[in-house]
């Protein structure tokens, strides 16, 4: 118990060495509560829908309306709360699907390196490298019908094989280790050698890397949606109200500028918080 | 005569969760003219590091609270990063203890010597530097130096490495040479050969050598005198046929009794317990919690350095002249 | 030898990354739910107009022959038509790539030059005040899409403060080059059209930067901590120990090693130019090939976006190729062809 909570009070102090790690934790804990709580917390919170009212259209921001107020009359600032939910929203999904696909895919080829599994997987995985993330998403999203659920999936396509690579990386070389050795000549099942010997050493760069996917795949479901491949309006997202607000500059530049903001904020949390699980995950004493 | 280096008290800190690791702890040391200095001690008690604070390499989460070392008078711990590079250039030359780590992976061995002698000013032009380098390699007898000059650090065995680590150390002359554990990395039958040819440079350029080591064998074959170094304190020094005849601290008897001996008797005995927390040292002598022969007063109060012979001196209240402290 | 052996293996490495890609590329612009051919010609076009388009795509024929037909016509060249401009997309891709591919080496250069030399200040003058500036700039550089950087200079340098052009390639009255290469500038150069050649430079230096921030804070940052990683390395002691000067360690014995994996993150990043490129021309209205990808996209225009992808998918697998060609020239460890960890 006492050392469970050492180990905690350690870990801590390896991740708020940072102070800014420190920062995108509270950026992110911040955000998500916004978000879930958007409908209480938002000013207008009709606003997030297809509102309209022309009378108070396209205002600069007040203290009435924080960030100002688009074409259609709607307050900026509710929009942007309801933004994050799909975002957010994104994120997990995503991720929810990748990870577990991905790793899957590396543990398998990495177990069998250099054998038929290994091959037929990473050859596989390198196809889908071949195409910069973003344009692979594009052109399968280009296929389907615009909105969330397709841009989701298109996401997730571009995403899979950067941790089948990650995972099989790391495998390959962690294939050799006695434990490994030691539990094929005891005879142990291969699930039990993939996910209870092996998988568990792959644990700590996985980790930081979905805390900085997060951030990633936010920013790439904010592009398709600024192309008009994402979320359609009248609901809000991030992506698309940028790209509206962007033909209206430089007169209503608060249309464009607080999402984006409100996208980098968000993908900054993420990032200076996957720093700080890198160093609290990582062994190196200094 | 003055000694070459002197260090005096020197404490060396590392900054870590939890507050600092004393790993150096009070160290006063020195070096003669011409003479053979052995450092001995288990990994991890602070023969590295003390070196590393001569060189002013020590790492950045590190300070020095207390302490002088002075080479040659000049004093080290104060010189500007000028005179640093001066003093490392023409003072002192270390030979490090994984050769495959000393070398830059990415150059080839004649663009590294080569640079160390055009650094060093002795030879100027493309030609002469290039003739100094395959001579420095002729000096420590590697085969064919014209070939290897060409060849990347990965291209060449362990035992070749460190003869070219040490090529680099005499590139230029120096008055003192740091030899961090040369052949702990070595294969056996290699590490003769280095430190025949250690010993070689060192006796005909009339060098004097440091040599960092935790085995007694080496230690004897190669010093004049000896320095016996425990968790960052100095516990024991004498000259070399002194201490092994007559080793007096009981971490001295217990590092003697460790050695397995060839003649028979089975594994050595070794020293119980463990090294202790640099954390929070034990209070007193740092030995105590693992000595036999520790008394009350070991861990209330750190020993001073008693002399008990010509040249022999130990940090230990069993040798505490009689009638009182110092 | 052994760099052509590992030539070799790397191209055929390729080929079989093309080969599928094609197939991938294929697959995706077939999996459109509906009929293309009625996409295409829209829901008020007679019935047999459209069956007439469907026999013209061979969409009336099995998936199997229409991949060898497709890829028949593009081993020759012909990617077909597109719908949406009426004519060859071999023609659009040869009008449009040139002013892509100008403005992404532009970015390149801006990115790795940045890059390199803000990530070894950052190392130099670790944990000062120069290394956390750095580090906070590359950090908003990392996080900030290259839309938004497009969005906010257009603001910044395009209207609240009028420096720079934020709108196509040439301003108005600059006489054009005559189309020799398809890129201005060094068209411009090349006929001794110096005013048009600057003025093409003018133009792409908003969109090459908000193209090149992102990859240049990437490559920053990873430049910094490789390069902090090797100096705390027993070489770099034993390089001060032998007396060399610090600045000849840093920029010497400390940069080629620390470059390796700048390098191949720097491979890696110049083709993600090519998809940021996207979005970016979008904002800056600038007529390339990505800008042109996006309308056929909408458009749902089969050939024209195969044709984009797989020319993409190309330029990226080509990219990759002459990045490990580099690496291997600063690692003599690959190129001559030691086991790797020794």
């Amino acid at each position: 118990m006492e050392s469970w909570i050492h180990n905690l009070g350690r870990s801590w102090y390896k991740f708020s060495r940072n102070k800014l790690s420190v920062l995108g934790f509270l950026i992110i804990v911040l955000t998500i509560l916004l978000a879930i709580f958007a409908p209480l917390v938002a000013p207008y919170p009709t606003h997030s829908g297809p509102y309209v009212d022309l009378v108070t259209g396209a205002k600069a921001p007040t203290a009435e309306h924080l960030f100002g107020t688009d074409i259609y009359g709607r307050d900026i600032f509710s929009r942007i709360l309801f933004a994050l939910r799909p975002a957010f929203l994104t994120g997990l999904l995503v991720l929810a699907i990748v990870v577990p696909i991905g790793t899957v895919l590396g543990l398998i080829a990495g177990y069998y390196v250099g054998r038929a599994p290994d091959t037929i997987i990473m050859r596989l995985t390198d196809i889908f490298l071949g195409l910069p993330p973003l344009i692979l998403a594009l052109a399968v999203s280009s296929m389907l019908k615009p909105n969330l659920v397709n841009s989701m999936l298109a996401v997730s396509i571009a995403f899979w094989p950067w941790y089948a690579r990650l995972v099989y990386s790391m495998v390959s070389s962690l294939r050799n280790e006695f434990y490994v050795r030691s539990a094929e000549l005891v005879g142990e099942s291969k699930a039990h050698i993939l996910f209870r010997e092996i998988l568990p050493n792959c644990i700590s760069p996985i980790l930081t890397k979905v805390t900085l996917d997060f951030g990633w795949v936010i920013i790439l479901s904010a592009s398709l949606s600024f192309v008009g491949l994402g979320e359609q309006p009248p609901a809000p997202s991030l992506g698309t109200m940028v790209a509206e607000g962007s033909r209206y500059l430089p007169d209503q530049w608060w249309t464009a500028v607080f999402p984006a903001v409100a996208i980098v904020m968000v993908v900054l949390g993420f990032n200076l918080m996957g720093d700080g699980i890198r160093d609290m995950l990582s062994s190196e004493v200094s | 005569m003055d000694p070459v280096l002197s260090i005096q008290d020197l404490q060396v800190w590392y900054r870590i969760y939890g507050g600092y690791l004393k790993v150096v702890n009070r160290i006063s040391l020195e070096v003669g003219l011409g003479e053979k200095v052995g450092l001995v001690g288990e990994t991890g008690c602070g023969k590295t590091t003390t070196m590393k604070a001569v060189m002013r390499l020590l790492p950045v989460q590190s300070k020095v609270p207390a302490g002088r070392i002075s080479f040659e008078r000049q004093d080290i711990l104060h010189m500007s990063n000028t005179e640093v590079q001066k003093f490392r250039r023409q003072g002192i030359a270390m030979i490090f203890q994984d050769p495959t780590a000393a070398l830059n992976p990415v150059f080839t061995i004649g663009a590294q010597i080569e640079d160390v002698i055009r650094c060093s000013g002795s030879v100027k032009g493309k030609e002469e530097i290039h003739k100094a380098a395959v001579s420095v390699l002729e000096n420590v007898a590697l085969p064919d130096p014209e070939r290897i000059l060409g060849n990347y650090p990965f291209q060449l065995s362990g035992g070749m490495r460190q003869r070219i680590c040490i090529a680099l150390a005499i590139s230029a002359s120096r008055r003192l040479l740091i030899a961090d554990e040369p052949t702990t990395s070595l294969d056996v039958t290699i590490q003769a050969q280095i430190l025949n040819l250690i010993r070689k440079i060192v006796t005909e350029r009339g060098t004097s050598l440091i040599l960092i080591t935790h085995s007694l064998g080496v230690a004897r074959e190669m010093t004049d005198r000896i320095y016996v170094m425990y968790a960052g304190t100095i516990v024991e020094t004498a000259r070399t046929p002194q201490l092994y005849a007559n080793p007096l601290h009981p971490y001295s008897v217990g590092l003697f009794r460790s050695v397995p001996r060839l003649s028979g008797g089975g594994f050595a005995d070794g020293i119980p317990g463990r090294i202790p927390d640099y954390l929070k040292p034990p209070g007193g002598c740092r030995f105590q919690p693992r000595c036999p022969q520790a008394m009350p007063i070991c861990e209330v109060e750190i020993p001073g350095l008693f002399p008990t012979e010509e040249g022999h001196t130990v940090a230990c209240f069993l040798y505490q002249p009689a009638g009182g402290r110092q | 030898m052994k760099l052509l052996f590992f030539i070799l293996r790397r191209l055929a490495l390729s080929l079989v990354v093309i080969v599928g890609l094609s197939i991938l590329i294929f697959v995706i612009a077939r999996i459109v739910p509906g009929d293309p051919a009625r996409m295409a010609l829209g829901a008020n076009a007679p019935q047999e107009v459209v069956d007439r388009l469907r026999v013209r795509m061979n969409l009336d024929k099995p998936i199997y022959t229409q991949y060898v037909l497709w890829l028949g016509g593009v081993l020759q060249g012909d990617f077909g038509d597109s719908l949406y401009t009426k004519r060859p997309v071999v023609e659009d891709i040869a009008e449009f790539l040139p002013a892509t591919v100008e403005l992404v080496i532009f970015a390149g250069i801006i990115m790795a030059a940045g890059g390199i030399l803000l990530g070894t200040l950052s190392a130099k003058y670790n944990n000062t005040w120069v290394d956390t500036i750095i580090r906070l700039f590359s950090y908003i550089g990392v996080v900030t899409p290259a839309f938004v950087f497009a969005i906010l200079f257009m603001l910044l340098f395009g209207y609240l403060w009028p420096i720079l052009p934020i709108m196509g390639r040439l301003s108005t009255g600059v006489v054009e080059p005559v189309r020799m290469t398809g890129m201005v500038v060094v068209d411009g150069v090349l006929q001794g059209n110096f005013p048009a050649a600057f003025d093409g430079i003018k133009h792409m230096i908003l969109p090459a930067l908000a193209l090149a921030l992102g990859g240049l804070s990437q490559e920053a940052r990873i430049t910094r901590s490789s390069m902090v990683d090797n100096l705390n390395k027993d070489f770099v002691l034993a390089h001060h120990a032998y007396g060399i000067p610090s600045q000849r360690i840093l920029w010497r014995y400390v940069m080629k090693p620390s470059l390796i994996p700048t390098v191949s993150v720097l491979g890696l990043d110049f083709a993600v130019l090519f998809g940021n490129a996207f979005l970016v021309e979008m904002v800056f209205n600038w007529p390339g090939l990505s800008r042109y990808g996006i309308n056929v996209m909408l458009q749902k225009d089969l050939n024209a976006i195969s044709a984009v992808i797989l020319v993409l998918g190309l330029i990226f697998v080509l990219t990759n190729i002459v990045t490990d060609l580099i690496v291997s020239f600063l690692d003599p460890r690959i190129r001559l062809g030691a086991a790797k960890g020794e």
